[in-house]
């Protein structure tokens, strides 16, 4: 089913409430960028590189699944980091941190993401996600936690 | 559509064609080399002439209910592939995982992009789909429109989704015929006996502005001068038809105890007070300014008859309850600006603009008419829905010529017009007087996605039965007997769906008698909690009666259960199972979400407090929702762990085998 109920209409307001907390015309949604005057501009018709929907792809998935412990700036202090460290002794990984971001090398964190956290040797407090996102989705996700530390999402 | 730029593209595509063709001819079958698309039609194989360069173009995607021929993959062909997800254009593969629902295979590729699919160059195969948009970047979701005609939390289409809840919000099938996401009833409130609910002061300042009143007030801002604000004030307070509510049965209340009440029945999942909580309903922060206390004292002591149409449920509060909530709010939640004490801006010189109380009355009598208020309101002599709005289901059709461009500077595509029309509805009109459109104050992003909902209806275009998908939502659940009478007054489905009737707001009931067991369902209805730590809104509490909580426990197991999941119930576990489940348990991280004792995480519901798993659940729910949750529960957030049934089991045998007491779970 194509239906989702968990974002229900009172979250879907709510979140464009804080969404929308930009500037009033058309053509200033974006600060910093130049303005805004056509349609096609504003739902990204054009100009979007594959990078960019890849990234796009990956914030969902991320925001959904990972921001609840791995924070939504990737600073691994989510809302749910604290417990893990009574009930597992570790913290989640902090993608915005340099240091942990360069340690991590990309086919054992894709299996991490995929098989969980065991299957790298590491903590079983990280799930594994490869019952859930199709390979393009964690291969999505992958990129949009790279960009925590070299784009400047994070801290 | 390879002809222009691409010499080597195309030939390489050719080679590839003749190839297959021998490979056809050899093998008696056509195939594809990833095998995952279908073969041409058969008749375009013919070895001379024009049907022969036809032929040439693989691969095309025919599906003829649909009406597609496309040849889109000749050159956009790593669609299927994540492998290429970062090559550029048009080798790239599709983001996301809408092909997962959508096989190209049944689908093609113009229904969701639109363009020529047969075309053969790449201008005319990339034409706009409609009003000058592409369905391409964000665009795309115009395109869901078509199938998905009414959806409002539509999966994949988020930009799609918020515009038509704002539209129904808004309510502009109160003015407009528009298909899709079209509201039930009237969204605003019966204003009949308005007059002796709201102060004079407040209503001023409500009708200038209501977002001054509340951030997320629904109703639009109809930019009139103060003395007509005024005129529409004196009408509005002539609605006094109601007898005047009795009283004396309640007592004088206490602040204090009334806001403890309201913060324990957690009106606030539904309200936000000063911009804390639900945002979906009015915010209650200045509504005692705004509604009288004997208005207050009826529609908490009888609220479906005050309001036939509400939303809210009819809370079951004794008259000194209901007397101390009002308390709270006529003493609390108030804003001075808005009473004829504090007489903020303007509403001083009430009913001062007008020679006489008649001709007052009468101006806003012919305003309330012009306006079309009852559009949005039904009031005293209310009739049929007045629709004076251009037809957006018929958007499409508009002809540019017919748009009053003016002085506007920006792109003059359909699209373009209606994103700024919903923006700032003045922006065409030469005269004030000549606009009836009220502002909505839509931020950008909002009007950018209501224009994507717009143009997304007035697509929607007769099709094959089996590729139409209508929410449920606006349909009613005919329950019977004690149990419906129950469910109505409860307002059930004004959080909760059952099997997709009703809204979104909580989990849908339609297995919760197969979920739950009965004697939990009675206590959590008597006593709700909150069930994942890291939520903040609960169910609210409603005092229910022994009596009710019973048929409604009755009603929830018998009614809405499904055999199939309950027959997975008998379970039988060893000791031996129940190591296997504890292994898997650990293995799984299922303890960074949930906590057993008082280890473990926020996000799902704990398994030993609150609702020990022994005490909430049946055996076959668990067995199913560990082997396939999305079976049940298809936008879950807990990841598939793979289980077989055996493993589902041990993992269930488990959690049923957990100490119920929350003590003894963490020594």
């Amino acid at each position: 089913m194509t239906s989702t109920r968990a974002l229900t209409w009172i979250s879907l307001v709510a979140a464009s409430a804080m969404v929308c907390q930009c500037a009033k015309a058309p053509g200033a949604a974006h600060q910093g960028a130049a303005p805004i005057t056509s349609f096609a501009a504003a739902v990204h018709e054009h100009g979007r590189s594959p990078l960019d929907l890849s990234l796009a792809s990956g914030k969902a998935v991320y925001d959904r699944y990972c921001a609840i412990c791995h924070g939504d700036s990737g600073g691994g202090d989510g809302f749910n980091a604290y417990p893990l460290k009574d009930a597992f002794g570790v913290n989640p990984t902090a993608f915005s941190d340099r240091a942990q971001a360069a340690a991590l090398e990309e086919t054992k964190a894709i299996a991490a993401i995929r098989n969980g956290g065991l299957a790298v040797g590491k903590s079983a407090a990280m799930p594994a996600w490869g019952y859930t996102l199709t390979p393009g989705e964690v291969a999505d996700v992958w990129q949009y936690i790279r960009s925590f530390a070299t784009t400047g999402h994070g801290k | 559509m390879c002809e222009l730029g691409r010499p080597r593209r195309a030939s390489a595509v050719l080679l590839l064609a003749l190839s297959l063709l021998a490979l056809s001819a050899v093998a008696g079958c056509r195939v594809h080399p990833d095998g995952s698309l279908p073969p041409g039609p058969p008749g375009l194989a013919g070895p001379h002439g024009p049907e022969r360069a036809a032929a040439l173009l693989p691969p095309l995607l025919v599906n003829a209910s649909l009406g597609v021929r496309d040849r889109c993959t000749s050159c956009h062909e790593n669609v299927l592939d994540p492998r290429h997800a970062l090559d550029a254009p048009p080798l790239t593969s599709h983001p996301g995982r809408l092909l997962d629902v959508h096989s190209p295979r049944r689908f093609g590729c113009t229904p969701c992009h639109g363009g020529l699919g047969e075309a053969t160059s790449e201008s005319k195969a990339h034409a706009a789909g409609i009003g000058g948009v592409r369905f391409a970047g964000d665009a795309t979701e115009i395109a869901c429109g078509r199938c998905h005609v009414d959806e409002v939390a539509l999966d994949g289409a988020p930009h799609l989704s918020h515009g038509r809840a704002l539209i129904r919000n808004a309510q502009c099938d109160g003015c407009h015929v528009i298909g899709g996401a079209s509201h039930p009833g009237r969204v605003g409130p019966d204003l009949s006996g308005i007059g002796r609910r709201v102060d004079p002061a407040w209503l001023f300042r409500w009708l200038k502005n209501p977002r001054d009143y509340a951030a997320n007030a629904r109703m639009p801002r109809f930019e009139l001068e103060d003395k007509y604000v005024d005129a529409l004030v004196g009408y509005l307070m002539t609605f006094q038809s109601e007898t005047p509510f009795d009283t004396t049965a309640f007592p004088a209340g206490d602040a204090t105890r009334g806001g403890n009440l309201v913060r324990s029945s957690f009106c606030i999942s539904c309200h936000s007070i000063n911009d804390k909580g639900g945002t979906g309903v009015i915010d209650l922060g200045r509504v005692g300014s705004k509604l009288h206390r004997p208005y207050l004292l009826h529609l908490l002591a009888a609220t479906q008859e005050v309001d036939p149409g509400t939303t809210m449920p009819q809370y079951h509060f004794t008259n000194a309850q209901i007397a101390d909530v009002a308390a709270y709010l006529g003493s609390e939640l108030t804003d001075p600006s808005f009473t004829s004490a504090g007489a903020g801006s303007g509403s001083g010189k009430l009913g001062t603009w007008w020679p006489s109380q008649s001709v007052r009355i009468d101006v806003g009598r012919r305003l309330f008419k012009e306006l079309r208020c009852g559009n949005c309101h039904a009031f005293p002599g209310s009739a049929d829905w007045l629709r004076v709005g251009p037809i957006l289901s018929q958007l499409a059709e508009k002809k540019d010529a017919e748009i009053p461009w003016g002085t506007t500077k920006y792109p003059h595509t359909l699209a373009d017009y209606v994103w700024h029309k919903v923006e700032s509805p003045s922006v065409y009109a030469s005269s004030p007087h000549q606009l009836k459109m009220p502002a909505y104050d839509f931020t950008p992003d909002e009007s950018r996605d209501v224009t994507i909902a717009l143009l997304a209806q007035a697509r929607a275009r007769a099709l094959p039965a089996e590729f139409v998908v209508r929410s449920r939502a606006d349909e009613t659940l005919s329950l019977p007997g004690e149990f419906g009478r129950l469910v109505r007054r409860y307002q059930c489905t004004s959080c909760h769906s059952v099997n997709g009737v009703g809204h979104n707001i909580s989990a849908d009931l339609g297995v919760e008698g197969s979920r739950a067991r009965r004697e939990w369902i009675y206590e959590y209805l008597k006593q709700p909690y909150t069930i994942r730590p890291m939520l903040t809104v609960r169910m609210p509490t409603f005092n229910l009666s022994d009596e009710e909580a019973g048929v409604l426990a009755d009603g929830i197991t018998s009614s809405w259960h499904d055999a199939k999941i309950d027959a997975l119930g008998d379970l039988a576990a060893g000791p031996r199972e129940v190591e296997a489940g504890r292994r898997l348990f650990e293995s799984k991280g299922c303890l960074s979400c949930h906590q057993v004792g008082s280890k473990g995480g926020y996000v799902g519901p704990s398994f030993t407090s609150g609702s020990p798993v022994a005490k909430r659940y049946r055996t076959g729910y668990l067995v199913q929702w560990l082997e396939n949750a999305r079976a049940v529960k298809p936008d879950v957030i807990e990841p598939g762990f793979g289980f077989s049934r055996d493993q589902a089991r041990a993992v269930a045998a488990y959690l049923l085998a957990l100490p119920r007491d929350e003590k003894a779970a963490s020594r």
